[in-house]
Order: C-alpha cells, then structure tokens, then sequence
C-alpha cells in the first residue's frame, strides 16, 4: 500500500477514535460525576471522625473501620468481634443467595417459555413481565404485606376454607424478606435469561436429541452451558441489589430482621455516625466484588472442565 | 426390477404422509408415500424445495411424527419413537455443531450419550477423526474452522456412534463450487468405508447423479420416480422427472399408428418433420392421439443438409459451456429445440445464427412420456 493512503487511513482513524470520544463524554461524565465521585466522598467519609449531630468531623480515624469487625466493651475496654454486624452481613448474604436461587429456579423456566413462543406472542408475554415495575416499590412491597400478613389475604382465605384454625406466622421473618426480594427481583433474572434463549438455536436440541441424548441431557449438557452468559448476568442482577436491599427487609423484615442496607441507614440516622455507615457501605462494596470475582473464577472453571 | 427380500431393507417407509395445519390451510408435506432404501445403499430424495423431501428425512430422524403410516427400521417398527431411541443420526443442513464444545467433543458426544466405555469412546474419535482428515483440528471450537471444516466434524459426530442409517440434509449447500465437488467423492468414499446406509436429500441434481446408488425423484410431496441415476436420466417416466434432471427438449407428436406386441410401439410424425419415427409406447397411451415426445439435447445432432435428417431448424442462439456447446434451434411449427455438441479442435462444422440445419436423432434416443 502506498504510504500517503496508509497516512489518509491512519489519519481517518485518529478521526473516528476522537468522534467516538466526543459522542461518549455525556455518559462518561454522568458516571464520574453521579458513580466515581460520590463513592471516592464514601471512602474519604469512612476515614474521618463523626460529627455530634450527624455529619463528620475533619479528622483522620480509623475508629470506623475498626467497628465494622469488632466492638469494644464500654466497662472493661475489651476488644471482641462485632457479632451483630457478622451476623447482619451472615444474613444479608445468604438472604441474597437464597433469593438468587430461587429467582433462578423460577425465571429459568419462564424465560424458556416466553423464548420458545412464536416470535409475535413472545412481545406480548415480555411486556406482562415488566408490568410490576410500572407500580412504585414501596407499593409492590406494602402489598405483599397485605398478602402474607397474619390478617392477610392468604391466612385469611386458608382459615375461611378451613385448612387451618390459626393464621400461619409469615410477617417478619427472614422467609418474607426472601419472598418480597424474589418478587422484586424476578424479571430481573428472566429478562437476560431470556435474551440469551431467544439468540440460542434449537437445531442444537435436535442435534442432542439426533445424539441419543435425552431431554434431561439435553437441558444439562446443551441447553445450559450455552445460555449460560445469560444465567450469570441474570444471578449478578438479583444477587447484587438483593445484597444492598433496604426498602424489603425494612417493611417485611419488620426491623429486626436486619440486612446490610438497614445498618448502614441506621449509621446515616439514628446512630449518628457517618464514618461507619461509609464503612460499611465500603465492605459490603467489597462483598459483592469478592463475591463476583469468587463466581466467575467458578464458572471460568467448568468451562475449562467442560473443554477437557 | 428385482424383487428385494426384507433382511436386505434397511428403512421401510410405508404409506406415510405428513400434514401440517388444519383446514382450510391443510399442507400436505408428504401424502402417501412409500419406499424402500436398501442396506448400504447411497440413497437420495431429490426434488425442489418444497416436494416434502425434507420432511421424509424428518420423520426417518424422528423429529416429526407422520400423520399416518409406518416407517420401520431394521423390521422394528419405529414410527412413534423419539429421535434418541433411533439408530439412526443426521448431518444437518447448518451442521448444528455444538458452539460450546471442541472439534473432538462434538464428535465424542454421541457416543458418551451411549454411554460407551472411555477407552472405547477414545479410540473412535480418534478413528473419526483420521477418517476425515481433522486430527490437527481436534481442539478446536467449531466457530474457529471453515465451513468445509465444520461439514466434516458434522459428518464425523454423525457417523462416530456407527448408526444403521445415516441421513444427511442437503449438507453441501453452504460450501462453494470446488468444496462441493471434493465432498461428494469423500462423501462416497466414506460411505463404502463404513458401510452404513446414507440417505440423502439434496435438490442438486447433479450431486444425486455422481453420488448415489439409487435415487427417488419427488415433487409436491409425492415420489415420482425410484431408479439407479443412468435409469433416471435415459427412461425418465414423466415429464417433471425429465426437465429436473438434466436438459431437455420436449415436443408435442401425432401418434400416426401403433404396433401390436408385447412392447406396443407407436409411429410418430414429429411436430416440424416430414419423417415417421418409432418410439416405444408406455402401456397408458395405447389409446391417445398426441403424445409428449422427450429427447435429450445430446442425443441429437446437426448436420448442414436437412438430407437423411429427422426434422429441420433454423438456429437462433450458440451458447459455448468450454466442454460442449449448446445450439438452440426454432423448429418449423416455432418450438425451440436445443442441440448440444461436444466441442472438438478444429471442428469443420460452424454454422452461423440463421442457417437453417438438419437435426439428426436416433430412434432409441426418442422417447414418449407417460403424462
């Protein structure tokens, strides 16, 4: 090629880049301003001292991030680990683990439906599952409680059907927080296991199916590995904003069943300390990195299995 | 014909037909169709697209249930089994190959759904593999090879199990020309290797003449003709089977008188010819005046002087194709008439656009269709 059309080429490139550049700047200012800068406040804030009246004070602590792992006894000055905050991260975790699953198990099957429909039905059934998000979270979640509380519509019709004589305890549970946040969180799960279905070839099943596999091998050795992409952005999608979940356990939990966005409100309000609210927002931070950084090694795993 | 026993009977399709639909949008894919492909018979279903070819192969796989009739396998009556259950594996037409799995799993893959002992399973990708010509490929993910490289994993995964029948679906389509051409003699070198009944469905006419041993023509859900591919190309029955297959030339006759005899043959005034011929006379035309009178363009040729020839034409068109050319002749009542010659150096005979010709044709070479 001769080098003046090699320099036109290079030149028209540097353009190109640089027009790309410009036509981001919205976004990538937007993320710097409304995700950068207010997470670097949090990690500056869980490093100064509170303020008496909520607010900081300028000066460097560690104070706070002591207090997310441990306590300090106000008698005898005894260091110990802080088990209500364990507990609470303990919690929050398997809470957002439980309710992964379950969104799993549920939006699996929904999403194979909805994509195994004919192409003109299958808008119809997508748009009934993002009817929930049109009604505000507060009032899905107030409505669940009408549902499952003790003079609730299910205790309700079951002791007018005579199935049992006492109102089945559900409010307030670790078990209602789960229900409420897999209700939440269900499409959020279908919509990229969905996705992935739609895009997968079904010629693949009658290939396994060709193979001498049968339905059960086909769904596990054909069917999953293919999709699973979809499955995994689906789990990041639940377990991520389960884990940071606070308007759910607060109204459903009742109070005292406490996940990891209820504490750190708690700092920010009545507790009056912002360096450890800004604390625990860093770790829990922390716990879905580790958490995500733990799933995809996995998965990177049994792809190399499943190459061998 | 000779009479086939039933041991020699690989797939027997009988009476089978396959809707789709209700009424009034009633398709009707396959109606009534029966047939039987013989073991270790290269056997193919050709027809245009649309003629329930594929269809027939569906419901040898078990992909479709037929509407009504039976197909038996090896004497097994198979015709509600799912695909799994069957001896029998496909090559489809877009391979279907396993995105997530590598050259040598996908092969491995069937096997391991029989559950073969891992040893075993080993050896015979191995073999496959070796068989055709993709041992260095071997890890490999199938979207990092050629399409000519992905028809032989898929071919490959289909054989590797050692089914009773092997069905492939139109799988040269995709490759270009020379591709193709190599892959019709792997493909009948590998079915005289193995030794395993291949059917196969294509609507190339030319990939069923080179390849097959027997070959059923069919249209519009219908087989129209079953014969060896020179039975199919020198008796054509119909008039459909001889313009599929091949070039044709047809012309409407007089049926002047007719011989008794064991094979009834008829005097012909061709349309355009001062001459009688003699043709033989399927046994359903006794009775008609006119007949539909085929006769291939090879079969003819052409000479300067209309002295000693069957009829006359005056040429329009000369078509050169590098091995022969095709001349194209309008008869003397307007009907076009191609001529085709295989081309020779130094050929004395080069008429020009507008010469009137003589058009030589021997008797055999004529024949009446049946329709």
């Amino acid at each position: 090629m001769a080098p003046v059309s090699n320099q036109l080429e290079l030149e028209r490139i540097k353009r190109k880049t640089r027009a790309n550049w410009l036509l981001s700047l919205p976004a990538l200012l937007l993320l710097l301003f409304a995700a950068s800068g207010p997470l670097l406040i949090v990690i500056v804030y869980s490093f100064l001292t509170p303020g008496n009246y909520g607010g900081v004070l300028w000066e460097l602590s560690g104070e706070a991030w002591f207090k997310v792992l441990y306590t300090k006894d106000i008698f005898d000055d005894t260091i110990s680990l802080s088990d209500a905050h364990l507990s609470i991260f303990w919690r929050s975790f398997q809470l957002s683990f439980l309710t992964t699953v379950i969104c799993l198990v549920l939006g699996f099957p929904t999403a194979y439906f909805i994509a195994t429909r004919p192409p003109s039905t299958r808008n119809v059934w997508l748009f009934l599952i993002t009817i929930p998000f049109w009604t505000n979270l507060l009032i899905r979640t107030f409505a669940i409680l009408e549902l499952i509380r003790n003079k609730g519509v299910i205790n309700n019709s079951l002791i007018s059907l005579g199935i049992i004589s006492d109102p089945i305890p559900m409010l307030y549970s670790d078990a209602a927080i789960v229900i409420g946040m897999t209700y939440v969180y269900l499409p959020l799960m279908v919509l990229p296991i969905y996705a992935a279905m739609e895009r997968f070839d079904f010629r693949y099943v009658e290939a396994g199916f060709d193979l001498y596999a049968s339905r059960f091998k086909v769904m596990r050795r054909i069917i999953l590995p293919i999709i699973k992409p979809g499955v995994i952005a689906g789990s990041i999608l639940v377990f991520v904003p389960s884990l940071g979940a606070y308007v759910t356990p607060r109204i459903l939990g009742g109070g005292k069943n406490l996940m990891i966005g209820n504490l750190i409100e708690l700092q920010f309000g009545q507790g009056k300390n912002w360096p450890l609210g800004a604390a625990l927002a860093v770790t829990m931070l922390l716990i879905v990195l580790v958490a995500l950084i733990f799933y995809m090694r996995i998965s990177q795993r049994s792809e190399q299995n499943d190459a061998q | 014909m000779t009479k086939t026993s039933n041991a020699e009977i690989a797939i027997h399709v009988n009476g089978v037909g396959k809707y789709f639909g209700a009424e009034p949008n009633l398709v009707k894919a396959l109606d009534d169709v029966s047939i039987d492909i013989r073991r270790n018979e290269f056997f193919t279903l050709l027809g245009p697209s649309g003629c329930g070819k594929t269809t027939l192969l569906r419901l040898i796989a078990g992909f479709e249930s037929p509407t009504f009739g039976q197909i038996l396998l090896d004497n097994k009556d198979i015709t509600h089994l799912p695909p799994y259950h069957r001896s029998v594996n496909t090559v489809f037409q877009s391979y279907a190959l396993f995105p997530h799995l590598t050259v040598a799993e996908n092969i491995s893959f069937g096997l391991e759904m029989l559950k073969k002992p891992k040893h075993e399973i080993a050896q015979t990708v191995d073999e496959m593999l070796a068989l055709v010509h993709m041992e260095e490929l071997k890890d490999r993910r199938t979207n990092q090879i050629s399409g000519g490289q992905q028809q032989r994993v898929a071919l490959a995964r289909a054989l590797a199990p050692k089914p009773d029948v092997l069905l492939l679906d139109e799988p040269l389509s995709a490759l270009d020309y020379k591709l193709r051409r190599g892959m019709q003699i792997e493909l009948k070198r590998l079915q005289l290797e193995t030794g395993i009944t291949f059917i196969f469905v294509t609507h190339d006419q030319e990939e069923a003449l080179t390849m097959s041993d027997r070959i059923a023509v069919m249209s519009d859900g219908h087989i129209l003709q079953v014969g060896t591919p020179d039975n199919i190309y020198y008796n054509p029955q119909e008039r459909f089977v001889a313009d599929f297959i091949g070039e044709s030339n047809f012309i409407t006759a007089d049926i002047v008188s007719v011989s008794k005899g064991k094979q009834a043959k008829a005097s012909l005034r061709l349309s355009g010819s001062r001459q009688t011929l003699k043709a033989v006379l399927p046994a359903n035309k006794t009775k008609d005046k006119s007949a539909t009178v085929f006769i291939r363009p090879e079969h003819a040729r052409l000479q300067t002087s209309s002295r000693g020839a069957t009829m006359t034409g005056t040429l329009t068109n000369i078509l050169f194709f590098g091995t022969d050319t095709n001349f194209h002749l309008s008869l003397e009542n307007g009907d076009s008439f191609v001529v085709r010659a295989q081309n020779e150096i130094g050929r004395a005979f080069n008429p020009s656009i507008g010469d009137t010709l003589g058009i030589v044709i021997d008797e055999q070479a004529i024949q009446i269709l049946k329709d």
